[in-house]
């Protein structure tokens, strides 16, 4: 899985569809921007 | 009537002995009443609660730690209705449906156990694909004692007795000829025709299995203690639904829009993955959990999470933690013991629960949540955040182990079962249990429902035997 990091403040990571923040995986569709 | 004191009583024979004062001994006692049979039920604990009672419950967990055995079930007139939460609902049919008890014979006692629990019969159900259904449970406020001490005292059917501990079981020639009960330091004997054993998840197995230490009454080989169960329930994540779209996504056959919302696991789960289990989030609207999860949403994808905030303003949002309630599998490992050393106030050995969490729950929790937050997203009914331990399969916290359930299973088997289907100790002429611990399968429902299902009818069972 390719992670992106998009707000590094917030150090949240960005796959294509899931997102782990604050310990928690957040599943989002491609287009959620 | 209801006695304080077994020495009250004259004549300790009664057609039907039941020992458990809880939801399946009153049941099964209000069933017998109805058909014009006398029973006396035998509670160990006092019509208030007391702490030197309730450390009669004192046990030992091997294992993974789970709430304790002696706060997590009541040893009082009422047994643990005393302090249930009140979720009710019949089990599927598809979890039952590996029982051997035919779907109709349970559904005949549907409209009392109702009427028992002082809640409308009325469980609708909502298909949101293939593997979800929307359902619905009812909330029971019923506390056993308050609603039926009065009825039980001016009952020419039911009497109680206070304060009396069931030992074991005693007889000859696979009949249970009495129970051995202690009161105020001192024993008696109860005789009766049929014996009823409704003291729960945990003390039925431990009367049994001191009746199979000290009599030649139970058959040796029964499998009395094992594949002892409960439902993991935790915290799963959190998320945000959109209730307009999930009702029209239904075709506006959402259960109660601003109530609880419950999603279960399909048929079509079940089959697949051998596993059932329910998601739940409150109806109460935590404002400061809204803004926490609306502002990570705005973190992680500002665009949604503006207009997230539009809806949330409209109120259109359910918005909040993610409960999971899962069935779980039997194992062999998880079982009920005597132990060797402890004895209670009574000299009866305390109980050992072995315990281990099961992997393959977790893995089962996560696809089912995992595919729930899915159709979410692909469907635009909203956005769910899994745990990320349970999404690595690491582990979960549990809330609190309040269920338990096996130990005396019911099946056709006794190498597997301790009770047959009428809930009969296998090669045992008349002592029957009730109650959760007959449970070959959790299923993910509370069980209250089903053990007042099954006491009503065991209560008919017996009633016809004697007519």
């Amino acid at each position: 899985m390719i992670f992106v990091s998009i707000f590094k403040k917030s150090k949240a990571k960005v796959s294509k569809k899931e997102i782990n923040y604050k310990n928690h995986i957040w599943f989002l569709n491609e287009n959620d921007k | 009537m209801i006695y304080k004191s077994i020495d009250n009583i004259k004549n300790l024979n009664f057609p039907v002995l039941i020992i458990g004062s809880g939801p399946a001994g009153i049941s099964v006692a209000l069933k017998l009443e109805q058909r014009k049979i006398k029973c006396l039920i035998v509670e160990a604990g006092d019509e208030e609660y007391n702490e030197e009672s309730q450390s009669f419950y004192k046990s030992k967990i091997i294992g993974d730690k789970i709430t304790d055995l002696q706060y997590s079930r009541i040893r009082q007139f009422g047994g643990t209705s005393n302090q249930w939460g009140g979720w009710s609902k019949p089990m599927e049919d598809y979890n039952l449906s590996s029982w051997g008890i035919e779907d109709n014979q349970l559904n005949e006692y549907k409209k009392q156990t109702c009427k028992i629990l002082g809640i409308k019969n009325q469980f609708r159900k909502s298909n949101l694909n293939k593997y979800f259904n929307q359902i619905e449970f009812q909330y029971s406020d019923v506390n056993f004692k308050d609603k039926y001490k009065e009825h039980i005292n001016k009952s020419k059917y039911i009497d109680l007795v206070l304060n009396t501990q069931i030992v074991n079981f005693d007889g000859e020639e696979n009949k249970t000829k009495y129970a051995s009960c202690i009161f105020n330091k001192k024993n008696y004997q109860i005789t009766s025709d049929y014996f009823v054993l409704a003291t729960g998840g945990v003390e039925n197995s431990r009367i049994l299995l001191w009746t199979k230490e000290v009599t030649n009454l139970i058959d040796k080989n029964l499998p009395i203690g094992e594949n002892w169960m409960t439902h993991p329930w935790f915290i799963a994540g959190h998320g945000i639904l959109k209730k307009k779209k999930l009702a029209e996504y239904l075709d506006n056959e959402f259960i109660d829009i601003d109530g609880p919302l419950h999603i279960s696991s399909s048929k079509n789960f079940k089959e697949e993955n051998l596993l059932s289990g329910a998601l739940y989030m409150s109806a109460q609207e935590n404002e400061k959990l809204y803004k926490e999860l609306i502002k990570d949403i705005l973190c992680i994808a500002p665009s949604l999470g503006k207009k997230l905030a539009r809806s949330f303003l409209k109120k259109d949002l359910k918005c909040g933690n993610i409960f999971f309630h899962s069935e779980e599998l039997s194992s062999s490992n998880n079982k009920i013991t005597l132990d060797k050393i402890t004895k209670d106030q009574n000299k009866v050995p305390i109980t050992n629960l072995f315990y281990k969490k099961s992997d393959f729950t977790l893995r089962k929790a996560k696809m089912m949540l995992e595919n729930f937050a899915n159709t979410c997203r692909k469907l635009d009914l909203g956005r769910i955040a899994i745990k990320k331990e349970i999404h690595d399969l690491k582990s979960y916290d549990s809330l609190g182990v309040y269920h338990h359930l096996g130990g005396t299973r019911l099946g056709n088997n006794k190498i597997n079962s301790v009770v047959d289907i009428n809930l009969k100790v296998h090669n045992n002429k008349n002592l029957f249990v009730t109650g959760s611990s007959v449970f070959p399968t959790s299923g993910y429902t509370n069980p209250t429902f089903t053990i007042i299902q099954l006491s009503l009818r065991l209560g008919d069972y017996i009633s016809k035997k004697i007519i």
